[in-house]
């Protein structure tokens, strides 16, 4: 985990995951899906099917966040592309893209307890905190855990 | 800090917290910054269970602790999110604590009541109350018959502060990368 956030402004999405928002980086932000009424995600796309598109799997934020879940239809997969790999994250809500200056950033404390979660930051909005998501961390992590959630990054563009 | 042996006079903060209510908790007085309300707390995933969560004072974030759960006796809610019983009525202590030469500041809620006292010297050591980890744990004293626990912040908020693991995660399904159905969104 990154303790500072690493350029001055920060162009990010906001996202809701179980009522709290998070900032994911634009620059890690591949493509949002919407999952539609009906759908079931399982079955939207066979896998490695060799085709040009190629599937990512999806994780649940608010499953990894919280250990909990919530219907799926309306919600929203963001593809997030690292240098490390592609995993795409379902998440309750967007919020359109928005910009932080450097002032309204902040650094997570240094505590151990925090060392190894995958934030790099905090914004500052009017009504809360929101944490940055270090996405590379939150890639590794996933694939330390499961790597067959990841597509490695060769494959992902 | 206060010296470990309290040979002379000395000034502490003592306080009860949520969960705790019949644990007395004492800091010295240098270390406590303010007793303040603060916004509710912003969890933090995969921190340590007793990190309740970010928070803001005078403009700094601040990390919110949940003493309570080093106890053992309330069970942390999953993944680090805010207790159902968190209380936002009440006021937190706010303390500052050196962390690898950096100046941290953390608070935690605090039961009313809380207040200064001054301790005499060579005041008798007692035992540490059962449920309270001995490694937060400065000094134990016995004062005017009731326990007082002087905390060491360092090692909370220093030695315990393993973090949880990523558990086992799945695949809800997949979505296509690069094709029509998808956009990025434009700042």
């Amino acid at each position: 985990m990154t303790n500072t956030p690493d350029s001055q402004t920060l162009h990010y999405l906001p996202v809701e995951v179980s009522g709290q928002l998070f900032a994911i980086p634009m620059q890690d932000v591949s493509a949002v899906q919407r999952i539609d009424a009906g759908t079931d995600p399982e079955g939207v796309t066979p896998q490695g099917n060799g085709s040009s598109a190629l599937a990512v799997p999806v994780i649940d934020l608010s499953h990894l966040f919280w250990d909990r879940a919530s219907p799926l239809p309306g919600r929203h997969a963001v593809v997030i592309a690292t240098d490390v790999g592609t995993c795409a994250v379902l998440v309750n809500g967007l919020r359109p893209a928005s910009t932080a200056q450097a002032m309204d950033q902040s650094a997570l404390p240094h505590l151990p307890a925090f060392r190894h979660c995958p934030f790099r930051g905090l914004v500052h909005e009017p009504d809360a905190l929101v944490l940055i998501v270090d996405c590379r961390a939150l890639v590794e992590k996933l694939r330390r855990a499961s790597p067959e959630l990841i597509l490695e990054s060769g494959h992902a563009t | 800090m206060p010296p470990d042996n309290l040979s002379r006079s000395t000034q502490l903060f003592q306080f009860r917290v949520p969960g705790l209510p019949d644990i007395t908790l004492a800091l010295g007085l240098p270390e406590v910054l303010e007793i303040a309300r603060l916004p509710e707390p912003t969890p933090v995933p995969f921190a340590s269970s007793f990190i309740l969560g970010l928070s803001k004072w005078r403009g700094n974030i601040v990390t919110v602790l949940d003493l309570s759960s080093l106890s053992g006796r309330v069970t942390d809610a999953p993944g680090g999110a805010l207790r159902p019983d968190y209380d936002p009525g009440l006021r937190h202590l706010v303390a500052q604590v050196i962390v690898d030469t950096r100046r941290e500041t953390v608070a935690w809620p605090v039961l009313p009541g809380a207040g200064s006292l001054t301790v005499p010297p060579r005041v008798p050591q007692t035992h540490i109350p059962p449920g309270v980890p001995a490694e937060i744990v400065r000094l134990a004293i016995s004062v005017s018959n009731q326990t007082l626990v002087l905390l060491n912040l360092e090692h909370l908020t220093g030695g315990i502060g393993n973090a949880l693991g990523c558990g086992e995660v799945m695949a809800i399904g997949h979505v296509q990368q690069g094709t029509d159905k998808q956009k990025k969104p434009q700042p």
